[in-house]
């Protein structure tokens, strides 16, 4: 057995001769190539800090001892697995991680598929057939730029129809997101400024990191091309891993470490640094294969149908291990359908253009090889159930987060970024344009309370308030009442004809059924007096004569007003009549008339005027009292009433000796009373008024306003008795009247009882209905 | 509160108080002015009287013109408010042919009314007691039939018993009574009328 050396890059067995690794071109002696790679080439101004991180980079390969576990068993995998057989899972538990490779490698290949296109050197890759598939060795020139993991599609031996829907969704939202092209110039200097700000030289870094191989292009055995750098994708780039598959800063995943290392900038510090005098010169690849194209070729062999590009297998690169972790963390999110956490902040302050072209690795992960830390990490189930580890950072990166970082998160900004849209041809996109969330926000406005301070006095009126308000309002309900139930009409027929007959009995007879009336009120003996003594004061008495009577009324004054008028006549009195009514100046004509013919010497047009119909009741009644020959201007017979007055001697109210007032109406009356009587308080004022307003005047009669009163057919009757005339008393209707009011008040009587024997005895009425 | 109608007010108070002024004090100017403002409110109201008779018609011919549910009695309206019109104003009121327009036709008419109002009223009050059975009804219905006894003479004799005189001399005084008192209400509610009116708190003639 000869004796062989591992490689401490790729773990891979070499003979022990070979000076560097017949894989990975690693030096397989560090001790003897120890020493700072020469950086006078860089046409860089490179900083002091990032020259010593050079020299850092270039310090004598950890040993073995100091290697981490996982990677030891790494290298103890790949000395016993064969590299020429492709690197197949076979099994399913074996290929548990198939998913999360066939996922990172699709988004890489997804990512490189835009700039693919339009770079040169990927179009060179893609149209011809990478070597390592051929087990062939591809001279390095040719490429230039060292195909990623994610410049292809890895097959998992699945078909597509059988990958997972969050992968086809992956894979869909991949398709469908535009990739961006950064191209970094040469000589740009584009280190991120957050390790610009880090100290030049970081001390003490974790050894897994330390003693990894050097990085840079000489150790690797290829270099990379200007052209290739010239076309840059950020998905590439160093920092890309850093960020979402859509090419927006990943502020929102976690790597699932479950420890980041303490010098966590070491491991950039010890990325290789690209100048474009390593890079202009294409080195040529050595025949002999090398670990790179081992794992390419097991790899691609994985995909037998695809025509992508080749795998290049770089060695185990952190850049590229994060970014897979990131693609396993956004998985997450994905699946959980949760904000993600928010991103370290060295995470979100990596700028996106770089210089580093990281190459894709697909790490010859299998079951075995895998860290127990990778081995443990969260399956999909188990990350559906548990939720993203918090990542802890040192306390010096902790210190040596920018501001920004740690300053909290607008509440708004953190949502519309975390937004993943749940419905929809954009189910799974996050930062969608937010529709229908937005319009979903608006509601009904709150109801303030408004509480105002009040005291029981201000309650007290509000409520008397609000009383009185909704008392108007509110319709008062009508007393319902009872159906008055119609006369019967054989009840009406009956009152009516015993009224007819009994009222004709006594027009006929004209025999009253009492004797007359002997006794006589005081009013109406004043009233006969004064009417009899008018002569005693003037020899032709000017008497004002007022009719306000209506039609309908006159016929029971009518007796009392003629006998009356026919004493003023034989008097020889001058009677001037007047009235507020339109027609009642014809009745007081006619009345006047009537008299006149029971006196024949009396000339009535000669003795008498009528000045007929005033105007204005009361007001003209006012008028009139104070100058009547202004208030009226013409007589009933169109003559001049100033003219008529002065013929009879009257210029004004104190000109008559008496006011004789024959009236129906108390309210008429009272307007001669107020209107007239203040100014005629000497003289008498006499009243014939039917019997219903005698009740009303007999105040005035009392306080001796009326200085005489007679009423109704009583009146008349009393009249007659009082001034002895003959044949003056129509006793017809004398007796007419007195047979109808006893027979009315009979009815009424008698209507009366029985209503209340009925109300007394109500069961006989209802027993009487049986 | 803005005040409703300012011109109209002052008006309206100051005639009121002119006129007021003039009952109270016969003063020799402020009695033409009174007495020329009770000349307006008579010609004022004999303008009204005749808008009032003008707007009868209308009504009267309005209804009676109507496309629907006419009211043919209106037509006699219109029959007899047009001859007494052209007759009054042809021959005047005081003209012996028109004098039977109102003798003839309007006071046996009115008093036809009276006599139906009479027997109504009569058969009403014998079924008073039949359809409203209560101590208020009893009492009108006594006081009803005791006035109608008193009214009808029966008790004007010296015949009739001293008690029964007596009794209703009595309540003849009830009548006085309580007419005394409408005519007490009646004078406090015009002066009160008035001074709203004067002191502008009642304003109908703004409404």
């Amino acid at each position: 057995m000869m004796d062989t050396v591992i490689c401490p890059q790729c773990g891979s067995v070499n003979p022990s001769e070979n000076e560097r690794c017949q894989w990975c071109l690693a030096p397989l002696h560090p001790d003897q190539e120890s020493g700072p790679v020469p950086s006078e080439t860089s046409p860089i101004d490179l900083p002091d800090w990032l020259k010593e991180a050079d020299v850092v980079l270039t310090r004598p390969e950890s040993t073995e001892e100091e290697l981490p576990d996982w990677l030891l068993a790494l290298r103890q995998a790949g000395e016993s697995s064969s590299l020429e057989e492709p690197i197949r899972p076979e099994s399913e538990a074996e290929g548990f991680l198939a998913p999360d490779l066939e996922k990172i490698l699709s988004l890489g290949v997804e990512r490189e598929e835009t700039p693919a296109e339009s770079s040169s050197p990927l179009e060179q890759s893609e149209s011809e057939p990478f070597p390592a598939r051929k087990g062939q060795s591809q001279p390095k020139g040719e490429t230039t730029l060292a195909p990623t993991a994610s410049s292809e599609v890895v097959s998992t031996g699945q078909p597509e129809d059988e990958l997972p829907d969050w992968l086809r969704a992956l894979q869909e939202e991949e398709e469908g997101s535009p990739t961006t092209e950064t191209p970094i110039e040469i000589g740009e200097e584009t280190t991120p400024q957050f390790f610009a700000d880090v100290p030049s030289e970081v001390e003490g870094g974790p050894e897994w990191i330390t003693g990894l191989p050097s990085a840079s292009t000489e150790d690797k055995g290829f270099e990379i091309s200007e052209a290739a750098l010239e076309v840059q994708e950020p998905e590439t780039s160093a920092t890309n891993w850093a960020e979402s598959p859509e090419g927006e800063p990943s502020s929102t995943v976690i790597p699932p470490f479950t420890e980041i290392p303490e010098d966590l900038t070491a491991w950039y510090e010890g990325e290789p640094t690209f100048t474009p005098e390593e890079q202009t010169p294409p080195p040529t690849m050595s025949s002999q294969p090398t670990a790179e194209d081992a794992l390419s070729m097991a790899l691609s062999s994985a995909e037998e149908e695809g025509d992508e590009p080749p795998l290049g297998i770089p060695p185990f690169n952190e850049e590229e291990y994060a970014a897979w972790l990131d693609q396993l963390n956004l998985e997450e999110t994905l699946t959980e359908g949760e904000v993600p956490p928010t991103t370290p902040a060295f995470i979100e302050e990596v700028p996106t253009e770089t210089t580093l072209i990281p190459e894709e690795v697909v790490p010859p992960f299998i079951e075995g090889e895998l860290p127990q830390w990778l081995a443990e990490s969260p399956t999909d189930e188990s990350v559906e159930a548990t939720a993203a580890p918090t990542a802890e950072l040192p306390e010096w990166l902790e210190a040596m987060r920018p501001v920004e970082a740690v300053a909290p998160i607008p509440a708004q900004e953190s949502e519309e970024d975390t937004r993943i849209e749940t419905s929809g041809p954009l189910a799974g996109y996050q930062g969608v344009l937010p529709g229908e969330p937005e319009a979903l926000r608006y509601s009904r406005p709150p109801v303030h309370a408004v509480r105002l301070n009040v005291s029981e006095k201000q309650r007290a009126y509000v409520a008397l308030l609000e009383s009185l308000v909704s008392a108007e309002s509110t319709p008062i309900s009508l007393r319902v009442q009872k159906p008055v139930s119609t006369t019967s009409p054989v009840l009406r027929l009956a009152v009516t004809i015993l009224l007819l007959v009994i009222l004709l009995l006594g027009l006929i007879s004209g025999a009253p059924i009492s004797p007359l009336p002997s006794l006589f009120p005081a009013e109406a003996v004043t009233f006969a007096t004064t009417i009899n003594t008018l002569a005693s004061t003037h020899p032709a008495p000017r008497v004002l004569v007022g009719v306000e009577v209506d039609a309908g009324f006159l016929p029971e004054i009518r007796t009392a007003s003629v006998n009356v008028l026919v004493d003023l006549m034989r008097q020889n009195a001058r009677l001037v009549f007047i009235t507020t009514q339109s027609n009642a100046s014809v009745l007081a004509l006619t009345l006047a008339q009537q008299a006149a013919q029971q006196v024949p010497e009396y000339v009535l047009s000669e003795q008498s005027l009528n000045l007929g119909y005033l105007a204005g009741e009361a007001t003209g009644l006012a008028a009139f009292a104070r100058q009547p020959q202004l208030a009226v201007t013409t007589t009933l017979d169109g003559q001049m009433a100033s003219n008529a007055l002065s013929l009879l001697g009257i210029t004004g109210l104190q000109d008559f000796d008496a006011i004789l007032l024959v009236t129906d109406s108390g309210e008429r009356a009272r307007a001669w009373l107020e209107q007239v009587r203040p100014l005629f308080s000497e003289r008498p004022l006499l009243v014939i008024t039917s019997a219903q307003a005698a009740p009303y005047l007999t105040p005035y009669v009392q306080s001796g306003q009326v200085n005489g009163l007679i009423s109704g057919l009583v009146g008349s009757m009393t009249y007659t008795r009082l001034t002895q005339k003959v044949g003056g008393e129509n006793l017809s209707l004398w007796s007419a009247y007195q047979m109808g009011i006893l027979t009315i008040a009979l009815l009424i009587l008698l209507g009366g009882l029985t209503g209340t024997l009925q109300a007394i005895f109500p069961a006989s009425k209802t027993t009487s209905r049986r | 509160m803005a005040m409703r109608s300012p011109i109209a007010t002052a008006v309206a108070i100051g005639v009121g108080v002119i006129v007021l002024l003039g009952y109270l004090f016969p003063l020799p100017f402020l009695d033409p002015l009174r007495i020329l403002f009770l000349d307006w409110a008579i010609i004022l109201a004999a303008v009204a009287g005749l808008v009032a008779i003008l707007n009868l018609f209308k009504v009267h011919w309005q209804k009676l013109s109507a496309p629907r549910n006419r009211d043919y009695y209106s037509l006699f309206f219109i029959l007899g408010f047009i001859p007494t019109l052209v007759l009054g104003l042809l021959l005047g009121p005081g003209d012996a042919r028109i004098q039977p327009l109102i003798t003839a036709i309007q006071l046996p008419i009115e008093a036809s009314l009276l006599g139906l109002l009479t027997i109504t009223f009569a058969i009403s009050a014998v079924r008073l007691m039949a359809t409203r059975r209560s101590w208020i009804s009893g009492l009108f219905l006594a006081s009803t039939i005791i006035f109608l006894l008193a009214g009808s003479g029966i008790f004007l004799s010296d015949t009739a018993p001293s008690l029964i005189r007596e009794t209703l001399g009595a309540l003849n005084l009830l009548p006085g009574a309580g007419a005394r008192g409408i005519l007490l209400g009646i004078a406090l509610g015009s002066l009160l009328t008035g001074l709203r009116v004067l002191l502008g708190i009642d304003r109908p003639y703004s409404e």
